[in-house]
């Protein structure tokens, strides 16, 4: 008999809904084969199935909510494995769908409603943020709204767009993946194709590109997917972009802006995460 | 199958060079998919169970392309590639086990821990890496044959690289230096349609990538990535040509990659039926066994033993990654600076 657990769809993720089954008892699987669909408040993926053999029980209904990582979800009875003794057996393990208010946790650990599907490479979760302590400086009585700062980004790019018909985004993912990291969510539905463009992989060419549309007077904000990334691009950010206002006497101000999502994440080596802050918004002038 | 921007050379069976290979060589190349095929479906695993941090890019789908070039490197020959390396370095011969530990960041994997599923080396194996940063390797690559070239050695590099690297602007001039000083490199693009969310018709202008040299005079071919015989053809060809001093070539692996892009990627951006479609009419592995069958090699007990004892090895390994203790927190410390 080989067990299958539920999966994590990323390091940080905890639980799950089971959302559905695609498989029934008595189906015979093959490794590859999509056995279930699992959903967290983020994303909703296909599990595979990676061992061979004839499902001899279902162990948790479609449905279930709250569902841990790692326990039991299904099991499998492989060529060697005798049948189960009695079909009581098998299906005595049948987990109850945990109950919504189970589900629903302590407020404080659960994830606002407002986060945006995880991406690859998650960094600070909401929960994390939450505990930070507010601004010291900030005015008492004063109003504030908790969001995550990927929303906070987003939501800044978007006024800025509202605002100035000369600001457009440019990147890899960013609209109809909707970021690779999410921050760029909604945009293109507001924005349209010409405001929010795909690029290719071509950091150091893109980065060009816009520092050529902020010569002509745009603004373009140019999102690199990691800082990281950025580095392929640096002498257009620093040579073409940074020096530019001071090179041309004042003649050409570069109004461009890049963005780089990056916060640290578990077990990121450093080619793909490392936070470099200073510098990353030239000549915003 | 084999188009080239120049002449198109046609695979010849007979004429290229081990293509007259014994019964054991052609279950070796099985086997050899086969391990790649498991190894990754168990990695997904164990992503699964939390014991994978960091990035996990899985080679599903790709396999006759490592494990077909491979099968025509000569000794002393070099591989790098992206960050989608465990079949490459499996193909290797690296150990299952040493890989699998890396991948789990434990103490005797093959990086110390330290460099992750992206991040992995192993010289003795011609293996260079393992990079992270798309297209980076392709320069290196390029560095490497370069030392072949100066060392006077019979050596070439295989550079592979993604669909979406092959946009990166460093991915031509390293080319335009290759073809210039005619430099012992074979590019192997894997095309396995997207980068990312992105598919190739969303990313380049030309979409036929082994025409990607042809502003520098590189000769290149488009290939069936899903035919380990197609590829080690097409390959050996393009070796020939790169080890007798004809400089670089570029081959186009047409392929497909089975799961998300990496562990987290939904993959909402094409349909299941698209992604099962593949699996059922082109899959390397199944298509490879259907042909040893219909060459009268294969009877079912040779079939079983190979799979079971791929299937013990990859047990062996991933037990061996889940078990292998953490580096000791000290490895913070080591290997940042070099003695002088
Ligand atoms: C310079 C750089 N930009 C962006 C990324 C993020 N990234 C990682 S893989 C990838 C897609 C690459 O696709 P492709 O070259 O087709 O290879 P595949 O993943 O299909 O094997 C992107 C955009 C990166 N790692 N490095
Ligand atoms: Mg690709």
């Amino acid at each position: 008999m080989t067990d299958i657990l539920m999966p994590a769809l990323s390091p940080t993720m905890e639980e799950g809904t089971l959302a559905k089954w695609t498989i029934k008892e008595g189906d015979r699987v093959r490794s590859g084969d999509v056995i279930a669909e699992i959903e967290t408040d983020k994303a909703t993926m296909e599990v595979e199935a990676v061992d061979e053999g004839v499902v001899e029980a279902l162990l948790v209904p479609a449905g279930a909510e709250g569902v841990k990582v790692n326990t039991p979800i299904a099991r499998l009875r492989g060529e060697g494995d005798a049948r189960s003794a009695s079909p009581a057996a098998a299906n005595a393990p049948v987990q109850k769908a945990a109950a919504p208010e189970q589900a629903a946790g302590d407020p404080e650990k659960r994830a606002p409603e407002t986060e945006p599907a995880r991406a690859e490479g998650e960094g600070a979760t909401a929960a994390a943020l939450a505990r930070t302590s507010p601004d010291p400086e900030m005015p008492a009585g004063a109003k504030t709204v908790r969001l995550t700062v990927r929303d906070a980004l987003r939501d800044a790019m978007a006024e800025e767009m509202r605002r100035d018909e000369a600001v457009f985004l440019m990147g890899e993912e960013v609209a109809q993946y909707q970021g690779a990291y999410k921050i760029s969510r909604g945009l293109l539905e507001e924005f349209g194709e010409r405001r929010v463009i795909d690029t290719p992989i071509t950091e150091y060419g893109f980065a060009g590109v816009g520092v050529g549309a902020a010569f002509a007077g745009l603004r373009p904000i140019v999102e690199f997917m990691t800082f990281n990334f950025a580095m392929q691009a640096i002498d257009a950010i620093i040579n073409s972009a940074a020096k530019q206002r001071y090179m041309s006497g004042g003649r050409s101000p570069v109004r461009s802006c890049s963005a780089d999502p990056t916060a640290q994440r578990r077990a990121s080596p450093p080619s793909t995460a490392r936070t470099i802050r200073p510098g990353t918004a030239p000549s915003r002038g | 199958m084999a188009r080239a921007s120049k002449a198109a050379p046609k695979p010849d069976p007979k004429t290229a060079e081990g293509m007259t290979a014994s019964p054991d060589e052609q279950f070796a190349w099985y086997r050899s998919m086969l391990l790649i095929r498991r190894f990754e479906e168990r990695a997904g695993q164990l992503y699964g169970m939390g014991l994978i941090g960091g990035f996990c890019h899985l080679y599903i789908g790709q396999e006759a392309i490592a494990v077909g070039m491979q099968s025509i490197a000569h000794s002393g020959d070099q591989v790098i590639t992206g960050y989608r390396d465990h079949g490459h370095m499996l193909a290797a011969g690296m150990d299952p086990r040493a890989v699998m530990a890396e991948l789990t960041g434990r103490a005797p994997g093959s990086a110390r821990g330290k460099g992750g599923s992206m991040h992995m080396f192993d010289v003795q194996a011609g293996f260079y890496g393992g990079h992270g940063i798309v297209g980076a390797q392709v320069p290196i690559g390029t560095g490497l044959a370069l030392a072949n070239k100066y060392r006077g050695k019979p050596n070439v590099c295989f550079t592979y690289l993604g669909d979406g690297a092959a946009n990166q602007g460093q991915v031509f001039e390293a080319m335009n230096m290759a073809a210039l000083w005619k430099l012992p490199v074979v590019y192997v693009i894997e095309n396995n349609q997207y980068a990312m969310g992105t598919s190739v018709e969303r990313a380049t202008a030309e979409t036929h990538l082994y025409r990607r040299g042809a502003a520098f005079n590189i000769e290149g071919a488009e290939v069936d990535g899903m035919d380990i015989e197609a590829v080690r053809d097409a390959g050996a060809r393009a070796a020939e040509h790169a080890r007798s001093g004809g400089g670089p070539f570029v081959l186009e692996m047409k392929t497909y990659r089975y799961r998300g892009h990496s562990m987290s990627d939904p993959a909402k951006y094409r349909t299941r039926e698209e992604v099962d479609e593949v699996r059922k009419t082109r899959d390397p592995i199944d298509h490879f066994r259907e042909r040893l069958e219909a060459r009268g090699l294969g009877d079912e007990t040779r079939f079983k033993d190979i799979d079971a004892e791929v299937k013990k090895i990859v047990a062996d390994a991933a037990e061996f990654a889940r078990t292998a203790p953490e580096p000791d927190p000290r490895e913070l410390y080591t290997d940042v600076y070099a003695e002088a």
